[in-house]
């Protein structure tokens, strides 16, 4: 079976200086899968990070749309560029990153925590040590093998209880009425939602199984673009989008894309895989966009034994915005 | 105000369990239908 992930994960973090010296970050983390390579990010980030010497970082707007289009198909850097843009001009203003978004419309949100893909036994154990620490909603990391997946969702709800959220994904690991079996039958076990359950570019396939399971249906891979999701809302493709702030090219292109669900009454959801930085910035997001309308998946900065960002933890499985200038936390390196 | 410096830093973030892993679905499609 093929795999992603393991022990390291690569990212850059950008750093604009005022001339008054105050500073604005951005975090660019590196998905081969979704097409980033280190070489790449690195190249676009200091070739157009040079350029921004001499701008206003208030002018987000022009200076993002220049970058969407020379740097077409870059988003991991296009993302660092915008969010250290947003957080820097919030810190000249002196107020929080969510501010320049729209203002709160809520300051907490519950966390998902993902369980990795193991063995039923150990994915078990994962879940019951963080429900230990607090957390009530999981997601289930599949492999599209439905006898090992209802095995894992089962053993997974008999040791954790009733009382907490169960999500799953697939990451496009079944076929479209393969799917709709294992998810009828993951019915019994209080599945809530069930992220990218076929290929990405299979989008009359996800339709399929929205229309026929019960449990709330999502795109990831299938949602990478704001172009894709704007196909994805108008064929009413699946329930819910998970943005990414750091592979959708930032928190521009990401309010853009919940106005697209919106419009078309499609939930959002946010997750991050990266830095605190990561999960700060994308905090900022869920706490100005109305139409999240579920726990996100930002807790797992947790996972790494050196992020190099701190000012932001999980309390009791809940994460809070923070309060202070531009993303609100603090890098050191 | 204008921006007078940039940098970039390149980091590698190091998981506490080195074997986190996810499904690549569109690589290896192992599907099988149960019959139980």
């Amino acid at each position: 079976m093929g795999t992603g992930g393991g022990g390291q994960k690569h990212c850059f973090i950008v750093k604009l200086t005022s001339e008054s010296g105050l500073v604005g970050l951005g975090y660019a983390g590196i998905s081969a899968h979704h097409g980033d390579s280190l070489g790449g990010v690195k190249a676009a980030l200091e070739t157009y990070t040079g350029l921004l010497i001499g701008e206003d970082p208030s002018n987000i707007e022009k200076i993002s749309e220049t970058f969407s289009g020379v740097l077409h198909g870059n988003e991991a850097a296009q993302a660092a560029i915008d969010v250290a843009l947003h957080d820097l001009h919030a810190k000249i203003l002196g107020v929080p990153m969510y501010a320049l978004l729209g203002g709160l419309v809520r300051e907490e949100i519950p966390v998902i925590r993902i369980l990795s893909l193991k063995e039923p036994a150990k994915m078990v154990a994962n879940a019951v040590k963080l429900v230990e620490q607090g957390y009530f909603y999981f997601k289930i990391k599949l492999n599209g093998n439905q006898a090992q997946d209802l095995q894992r969702v089962k053993e997974i709800r008999n040791a954790v209880g009733e009382a907490i959220h169960l999500t799953v994904d697939a990451n496009q690991t079944y076929l479209p009425k393969v799917a709709i079996a294992t998810l009828k039958r993951m019915e019994e076990y209080g599945v809530e939602l069930c992220e990218q359950p076929v290929r990405a570019d299979d989008w009359e396939g996800l339709a399929t199984v929205t229309r026929a399971v019960d449990c709330l249906v999502e795109a990831h891979e299938s949602a990478l673009r704001i172009e894709h999701i704007y196909g994805l809302v108008k064929m009413r493709a699946v329930d819910c989008i998970n943005i990414k702030i750091d592979q959708l090219g930032g928190i521009r292109k990401a309010k853009i894309a919940a106005a697209i669900c919106k419009l078309g009454n499609v939930s959002v959801r946010a997750g991050s895989m990266g830095s605190r930085l990561s999960a700060a910035t994308t905090m900022h997001f869920v706490a100005s966009t109305s139409n999240v309308s579920y726990a996100c998946e930002l807790g797992e900065y947790a996972g790494f034994l050196n992020d190099p960002v701190s000012g932001l933890e999980v309390e009791k499985g809940v994460l809070r915005v923070p309060k202070g200038p531009g993303i609100g936390v603090s890098l050191n390196v | 105000m204008k921006i007078a410096q940039t940098e970039v830093i390149l980091k590698e973030l190091v998981r506490e369990d080195a074997d986190w892993r996810w499904a690549r679905g569109a690589v290896a499609r192992n599907t099988v239908l149960s019959s139980n």
